[in-house]
C-alpha cells in the first residue's frame, strides 16, 4: 500500500475506531461496517461526518452510498441487483468485493459491501481529484 | 413509556407483511447530536428538524426520528443508502402530540402496496425508544406517543 493510502487508512480506523467506540487493533482493511464492527444507521451518519470533517471534504449525495441506484427499476428487480446494476455500481464503488456480492446479488446484501477498505479506497481516488 | 390507547381508530398489524424494528440508545444519540447538530439538514427534513431544535429533549427527538426511519428502512430489505436515503423517508411529529406519520420519497414509494395498511410504533423507556414499522402497503396508521 502506498504511504498516502497508508495515511488514509490510519485515519479511517481512527474515525471509524471513535464512532463505534471499538478498539483500533480490531480494525482493519476488510471489517465490514456492519457484520465485524456492528455499525448501525446512526453510526454510518456519523461516520461520514467525521470524514468529511478529518478530510476537510463533501461527500456528494449518492458519491458513497448509491441510493438513487437502488431506486432504480433498470437495477434492482425483485430485490436483487441486475448486470446492469452490478455494473454500474462496479464503476460507481470500485473499491468493493463485486465478486462476493455477484455470487449472492441481492439488496439487502450491499451493507455486507461496506468495509474500510472500501472507503479508504473511495478516499484516495477523491483526495488525488481534489486540488491542494 | 406505554403508548396510550388512541381514541382513533387503530389498525392492527397485516397477519403477513413487512416488519423492520430498530433501537437507537439516547446516549449514542446524544453524542451523535453534540457532534453533528450542524449537520442535521442532510438527513433530515425541514420538518423533522425543526422538530429535534424544538425538543426539550433533542437527542431523544432525534433518537426517535433515526429509529423511526430505520424501521423503515429495514421493513423495505434496503441497505443503508446514505443522507439522501433517510431524507426520502419523512416522519411527522409535533412535540407532545400523539401521532407519526411518514411518507416515502420518490423510487421508494413503489415499494409498497398502496392498498393495506402500515402502522409505525415507538416505545420510549429511560435509556432509548425503540421503534417498529409494519407494513404490506401505502396507507398510514400510528400508535404511540413521546
Amino acid at each position: 500500500m502506498s504511504q498516502e493510502k497508508d495515511e488514509i487508512l490510519k485515519n479511517v480506523i481512527t474515525v471509524i475506531s471513535q464512532a463505534l467506540k471499538v478498539d483500533v487493533s480490531k480494525i482493519h482493511s476488510n471489517c465490514s461496517l456492519i457484520k465485524d464492527l456492528g455499525a448501525e444507521s446512526i453510526d454510518f451518519l456519523d461516520i461520514v461526518f467525521r470524514l468529511e470533517k478529518v478530510f476537510k471534504i463533501k461527500i456528494p449525495k449518492g458519491e458513497l452510498f448509491p441510493e438513487k441506484l437502488l431506486t432504480d427499476a433498470r437495477f434492482v428487480k425483485a430485490g436483487q441487483v441486475t448486470t446492469e446494476g452490478l455494473a454500474e455500481l462496479k464503476n460507481r464503488i470500485p473499491g468493493a468485493d463485486w465478486e462476493a456480492f455477484g455470487r449472492d446479488p441481492q439488496v439487502s446484501n450491499l451493507g455486507n459491501l461496506f468495509t474500510v477498505g472500501m472507503i479508504v479506497e473511495y478516499l484516495s481516488k477523491k483526495l488525488a481529484t481534489v486540488s491542494p | 413509556m406505554s403508548a396510550p390507547r388512541s381514541s382513533r381508530r387503530r389498525q392492527a398489524c397485516p397477519a403477513s407483511g413487512v416488519l423492520g424494528v430498530d433501537l437507537v440508545e439516547f446516549e449514542r444519540a446524544g453524542e451523535f447530536y453534540r457532534s453533528n447538530k450542524n449537520c442535521l439538514g442532510d438527513f433530515l427534513s425541514r420538518s423533522e428538524k425543526r422538530f429535534v431544535d424544538g425538543s426539550s429533549r433533542p437527542h431523544e427527538a432525534l433518537a426517535l426520528l433515526l429509529a423511526a426511519k430505520e424501521a423503515v428502512f429495514k421493513a423495505l430489505d434496503l441497505p443503508w443508502m446514505g443522507t439522501e436515503g433517510f431524507k426520502a423517508i419523512r416522519i411527522g411529529m409535533r412535540p407532545g402530540a400523539l401521532k407519526a406519520s411518514f411518507r416515502l420519497g420518490a423510487g421508494l414509494s413503489g415499494r409498497l402496496d398502496r392498498k393495506v395498511p402500515r402502522v409505525l410504533f415507538f416505545k420510549k423507556t429511560n435509556r432509548f425508544v425503540v421503534a417498529a414499522f409494519a407494513a404490506k402497503s401505502h396507507e398510514m396508521e400510528t400508535a404511540g406517543s413521546f
